[in-house]
């Protein structure tokens, strides 16, 4: 038995170097395509629409879609928010996802709502539209709202949304999100600036837990207080800075945060809208958005943008961590599994030979990996006689690695932002990173792996409900 | 056992300690920075504070000449304006004035600007060998409105570097003021974002039309054409009809849909007919925006195909319903008689609040 183990164990040793020389590879070229991408970002400084396009007519027209379900605490102040944003020329399109508070009535009331005979051109399918309401004073023109019957998913309010805008272009956030003022402008630039066709835009998502919000507004950026938000600072950070920036690079985005993406409404339509029994329905939507351009063998491009443009509540406990996670691996899996056949199909070109097998091998294998190499190194130190001084060695040389990249992603944000405001939040995000493997990782992992059990024992995809907490506001809002 | 002590002397003796010193590396460069933003950010902030007081004192304070050259001299003296971080500061804030506020006096605003040598700190930049500060440099100036750089710009629009050409032709049109007719020897295709900066910058500067705009709409540079059919409708140049409605057969699909914007908005009405034989020919985006130069240059004898058109079309409805309602409110409402969907978008199209 020893034996045979020994066996299984020099060749699991073979295979995790090998997996290991790869992912700490394609990390390498991942920071060296992100530092070029952040390069040319900043080499576009001085490029981007100046003060006398912002004041035409003609540039492209954007929807910004926001599905609301009972938002009715902060739903004035979070659509008067979005209806601030500086740009020539957009609309803002609320979804009242049939909320069972008094969500619609508010936005009534506050917004001189009157019920309007829209024309609704059901062109993705979605549980049925109640109304669409506009209002009768001129200051919110720019406001629809969409009343619908809840479809128990994000994805069924933001079809109804697009369905309903009238622009080209369309942003999806989250109603409770707060955009900068410029996010459009920025977002909108690719669109208009780039010689291919652009189908979708991204940029950085922060944590708003400990924001200062005033009217539904940003009024100061503060560091994040309790502990789990602190970690998925540091996390987002990694994410944005390192990873889709560099994807961004080489082409390969696949995923689109659902916090903040804007799209071209053809392709969305196209492709067929979200996916309503999605669990990561924005992964979901630019996988087939990318499988579409591949399959016509048209070229296009979804580009990202380094810079932090929305700010958003992220779970401040475990169990809602964890609850969030593990719809988010579901919906990994999910995405990874219907789309299977663009795995190394040469067809799909980049998205089939780089993007996907990273997603197969890089992201959704890493927590099965790491739960199958700890059982191995338990079992070996009970029944063989194990190196544990070469083992402490190598863990160290990993940890070390890992902490550099985060380092490296929060130096590059402070050199190129300078998102904090003393070296004490420095200090605290240094600390933070130091204890993340020992700490946050490991949750991270159990809800990715507890995901995984969920899907392939097929319980119910359901979508959990995260409790807010809301902002600090600042007295003006109280 | 020879491999596994290779790999231990690699590991313990190689790549630990160079993770170390990398990572204690980052460590300490995380610091450094941070210390470096923070006085960066005491000195800016007082001199900002300075600045704040200083200009609109300055441009407001109604000073006469010398009173005025006494107050500069005496900033000057109270002040590191010298340094390199104080001018990029001190444009800056000039740039945010001028963005921000209305009426202001563009001479006394460039009286400043030289006093302080800022003119010198952004024509540096033009001859920095890094394109970034190239393009830094374009952008102060034509932020500035410093007209007397119109004709240092005037070579950086033919630099190899299609950015920075990009940004020397705008900047160049803004501030020179002269006809926009040499753009017919520019060879390159620019963005949409520079064709509409273009166009917003023709409506901000009241330029005049240019004399060669019936050759940007012949020109074979796309970007030319574009321009010159956004001109076109702009001008209101109806003259230009015939080469208008030749753009509505060019190769490039977005040229076409600016020339059926140009048709409906100078209404060619005449054209209508050759416009609509373009229609099954045409892509989506393009069928839709005939339709809706329709609604503007239609007449009665167009209400058949539009009406064949909406009860068959999926996706363009809404534009359908509004060509017929503008052509003939009385034809749409027959339509919709014991049609839902046509009443529907009926109702659509007459609804004010959705216009």
């Amino acid at each position: 038995m020893i034996d045979y183990f020994s066996v299984f164990l020099t060749w699991f040793e073979y295979f995790i170097a090998v997996f290991m020389l790869c992912y700490i590879s394609f990390y390498l070229v991942l920071a060296v395509c992100s530092y070029l991408a952040i390069n040319r970002n900043l080499e576009e400084k001085y490029e981007l629409p100046n003060d006398v396009m912002l004041k035409s007519n003609q540039v492209l027209g954007v929807s910004v879609v926001a599905p609301a379900y009972n938002e009715s605490a902060n739903i004035v102040y979070n659509v008067k928010s979005l209806l601030s944003l500086r740009y020539p020329k957009f609309e803002v399109v609320i979804i009242n996802d049939g909320s069972k508070d008094d969500t619609l009535e508010k936005l009534i009331k506050n917004f001189d709502l009157k019920k309007v005979d829209f024309h609704y051109d059901e062109r993705v399918k979605t549980k049925p539209v109640r109304g669409h309401y506009k209002s009768t004073n001129p200051i919110y023109h720019k406001l629809l709202v969409v009343d619908k019957v809840n479809g128990g998913s994000k994805a069924d309010a933001s079809n109804a949304g697009v369905n309903s805008c009238r622009y080209p272009i369309f942003i999806c956030t989250d109603v409770d999100c707060i955009l900068k003022k410029d996010t459009i402008t920025k977002l909108v630039h690719p669109f208009m600036n780039e010689k291919k066709r652009v189908i979708a835009t991204g940029a950085g998502i922060r944590i708003s837990n400990s924001c200062e919000v005033k009217e539904g507004s940003l009024k100061k950026v503060r560091f994040p207080k309790e502990m789990y938000p602190r970690f998925q600072e540091l996390e987002y950070v990694r994410a944005f800075l390192f990873g889709r920036m560099a994807w961004s690079r080489m082409n390969g985005l696949l995923l689109v945060s659902g916090g903040l993406g804007m799209f071209e409404k053809k392709t969305f339509f196209e492709v067929g809208g979200y996916w309503h029994s999605s669990l990561g329905e924005d992964m979901e939507l630019i996988t087939r958005m990318r499988k579409l351009m591949h399959e016509r063998k048209e070229e296009f491009l979804i580009k990202y943008i380094p810079e932090s443009l929305c700010w958003t509540e992220v779970p401040a406990t475990k169990e809602i961590l964890i609850r969030q996670r593990a719809r988010w691996s579901r919906g990994l899996i999910q995405t990874l599994k219907i789309h299977r056949k663009i795995f190394f199909n040469p067809k799909y070109g980049i998205t089939g030979m780089l993007v996907f097998p990273y997603f197969v091998f890089f992201e959704f294998l890493v927590p099965i990996l790491e739960l199958l190499g700890l059982i191995v190194i338990i079992i070996s130190l009970f029944i063989l006689d194990v190196n544990v001084d070469f083992l402490l060695w190598m863990t160290l040389a990993i940890y070390l690695f890992f902490q550099t990249i985060t380092l490296i992603s929060i130096l590059i944000d402070e050199f190129l932002f300078k998102n904090y405001s003393s070296l004490r939040e420095i200090l605290i995000l240094i600390t933070m990173s130091m204890v993340e493997p020992i700490i946050y990782h490991p949750v991270n992992t159990y809800a990715y792996l507890k995901g995984y059990w969920l899907f392939f024992r097929r319980k119910e995809l359901k979508w959990g409900e995260m409790k807010r907490q809301g902002f600090n506001v600042t007295e003006s809002n109280k | 056992m020879k491999r596994s002590v290779f790999f231990e002397t690699l590991v313990i003796s190689y790549i630990v300690p160079i993770l170390l010193t990398l990572f204690l590396s980052v460590v300490i460069l995380l610091f450094l920075n941070r210390f470096s933003i923070t006085i960066k950010d005491f000195k800016t902030k007082k001199a900002k504070r300075k600045i704040n007081a200083f200009l609109p004192e300055i441009i407001y304070g109604g000073f006469s000449e010398t009173k005025m050259q006494n107050e500069i001299e005496k900033f000057k003296r109270k002040t590191s304006y010298k340094k390199f971080w104080f001018k990029e500061l001190l444009v800056n804030s000039m740039i945010e004035f001028k963005t921000n506020l209305k009426g202001l006096d563009n001479q006394k605003f460039h009286k400043i600007y030289e006093a302080f040598s800022l003119n010198k700190h952004s024509f540096d930049f033009l001859t920095h060998p890094i394109s970034f500060y190239k393009k830094k440099g374009i952008f102060q100036l034509q932020m500035m409105d410093y007209k007397p750089a119109a004709k240092h710009l005037e070579h950086y629009m033919f630099h190899r570097n299609k950015k920075i050409s990009a940004n020397a032709l705008l900047a160049y049109i803004m501030l020179s003021g002269r006809d926009i007719s040499f753009l017919i020897n520019i060879d390159y295709e620019l963005s949409y974002a520079k064709e509409i900066e273009i166009l917003g910058i023709c409506k901000t500067r009241k330029l005049k039309r240019p004399k060669l705009l019936k050759k940007f709409l012949c020109s074979e540079n796309n970007f030319i054409v574009r321009v010159g059919l956004h001109l076109a409708v702009y001008y209101n140049a109806s003259d230009l009809e015939s080469e208008i409605t030749t753009c509505i057969y060019h190769k490039n699909p977005v040229v076409r849909k600016l020339a059926y914007v140009a048709m409906g908005n100078l209404f060619l009405i005449e054209k209508a007919d050759e416009m609509l034989k373009r229609y099954p020919e045409e892509s989506k985006t393009n069928q839709t925006q005939i339709i809706i130069s329709l609604g503007k240059i239609g007449n009665a004898n167009h209400l058949g195909f539009l009406k064949n058109l909406l009860l068959e079309s999926q996706w363009n409805e809404v534009e359908i319903a509004s060509a017929i309602k503008s052509i003939d409110s009385n034809f749409l409402s027959d339509l919709a008689r014991n049609n839902p969907r046509i009443d529907s978008l009926k109702k659509h199209t007459e609804e004010p609040l959705l216009k």
